[in-house]
């Protein structure tokens, strides 16, 4: 499995199908490069992203904090 | 925007005309005895929460149309897509039908000399609209199952559909063909003008498909919500799934309601026509506003940035 498709996947649990469209969008927005050339410097950012962004849909900090901890472990991983 | 305000104000225009027309019909039989100002203040609450409902149903199916164009290349917005189009169709029918019977109820003398095919054209869109819908909503069902496959494994709630369908298909079917006036009417008018041939080919089997379509794909809605992943997103979908589901559930009520004919319709007695009309009205623009809303929270995870959600900062 491709360090994308591991960023799809646990995004997946949280965002259900609209995952990967999150995430090539925040992608696009913030750099430039194709998400599937997505590095684990680049997971960190993202992970930051994740924080701030999905805290607009949803009151659960839990949740948000979960989600971005999962995605700074696969950086670090 | 500006095109969803012009079909808005299209919509405006159809209602007032259907008011008018329906608050200035003649008494008629006047089965119940009413005074003619009871009758009007009637009419009133009905005729007024269907411009609620009207706006509700455009409202709603043009949010769900609007974020399913938005991601139409994914599997989920595929199945939206059809959705939409279902509840355009739904829409359509409802407001086609109001029309022609309050055309029938406006002018009696003349609506008698074309009663039959009025009264044919009527049945058939009572019947063909929600096919067709339900129809475009089995194809959303299938999109919904490339993306939650465990969709598949969900035979259980066959059995209690066909169980339900077929408890109503056989009170619709015992209903239809104890109607003596079916074809012919000695007295007054017709309910359906057709042979009885024909009115189950054409009217009897249609509404049993319907039916049995509808139930599926409420079935099938609600298992999508349950199986797809996404805690955010399975939030979001669940008003989305529960207004579909009431909107079918209400029109599968309409239905039945219409197949009993206005005789025993009138049987009823006034009190519990109007308890079920009023319960058929607030369920269907619950049903709409529920789509608006789950459509307008799904569209907000297609919006969301770092910092802004549909272009506004975070306070």
């Amino acid at each position: 499995m491709s360090l994308y498709e591991e960023v799809v996947d646990i995004v997946t649990d949280y965002l259900g199908p609209a995952a990967e469209r999150y995430i090539k969008r925040q992608v696009d927005f913030h750099m430039e490069k194709s998400a599937e050339e997505l590095t684990k410097e680049d997971v960190g950012q993202m992970a930051e992203w994740v924080r701030s962004s999905l805290g607009l849909l949803t009151q659960d900090k839990k949740m948000v904090d979960e989600c971005a901890d999962r995605l700074v472990a696969l950086s670090t991983g | 925007m500006k095109k969803v305000s012009g079909v808005m104000w299209f919509l405006l225009v159809v209602w007032v005309i259907y008011a008018y027309f329906n608050l200035t019909s003649p008494i008629g039989d006047n089965a119940f005895e009413l005074t003619s100002v009871q009758l009007f203040l009637i009419r009133l609450t009905i005729v007024a929460p269907y411009l609620l409902i009207w706006a509700a149903a455009l409202h709603g199916a043009n949010k769900l149309s609007d974020y399913a164009s938005s991601i139409h290349d994914s599997h989920d917005g595929k199945a939206l897509v059809h959705f939409a189009r279902g509840l355009h169709v739904l829409l359509a029918g409802m407001i086609a039908s109001t029309l022609l019977s309050t055309f029938t109820s406006r002018w009696p003398e003349f609506a008698s000399t074309i009663h039959r095919p009025l009264q044919i054209t009527l049945n058939y869109l009572y019947v063909m609209f929600p096919l067709a819908a339900y129809a475009l909503f089995m194809l959303g069902v299938r999109e919904f199952r490339q993306v939650a496959p465990k969709m598949r494994a969900l035979t259980k709630p066959i059995l209690p559909i066909l169980v339900i369908v077929t408890m109503a298909a056989a009170i619709f079917v015992i209903g239809v063909f104890t109607n003596d006036e079916r074809e012919f009417s000695l007295e007054g008018q017709a309910t359906y003008y057709l042979s009885d041939m024909n009115l189950v080919l054409t009217i009897v089997l249609p509404t049993i498909a319907s039916w049995l379509l509808a139930l599926y794909v409420a079935v099938n809605v609600w298992s999508y919500q349950i199986e797809v992943k996404g805690t955010i997103y399975k939030k979001s979908l669940k008003k989305l799934s529960l207004g579909l589901i009431g909107v079918v559930v209400a029109s599968i009520v309409l239905q039945f309601l219409i197949s009993l004919g206005s005789i025993r319709l009138i049987g009823l007695g006034l009190e519990l026509i109007l308890v079920w009309i009023y319960v058929w009205l607030i369920a269907l623009a619950i049903g709409y506003v529920l789509v608006a809303v789950g459509a307008r929270r799904l569209a907000r995870i297609e919006e969301v940035e770092v910092g802004k959600v549909n272009g506004k900062e975070k306070s």
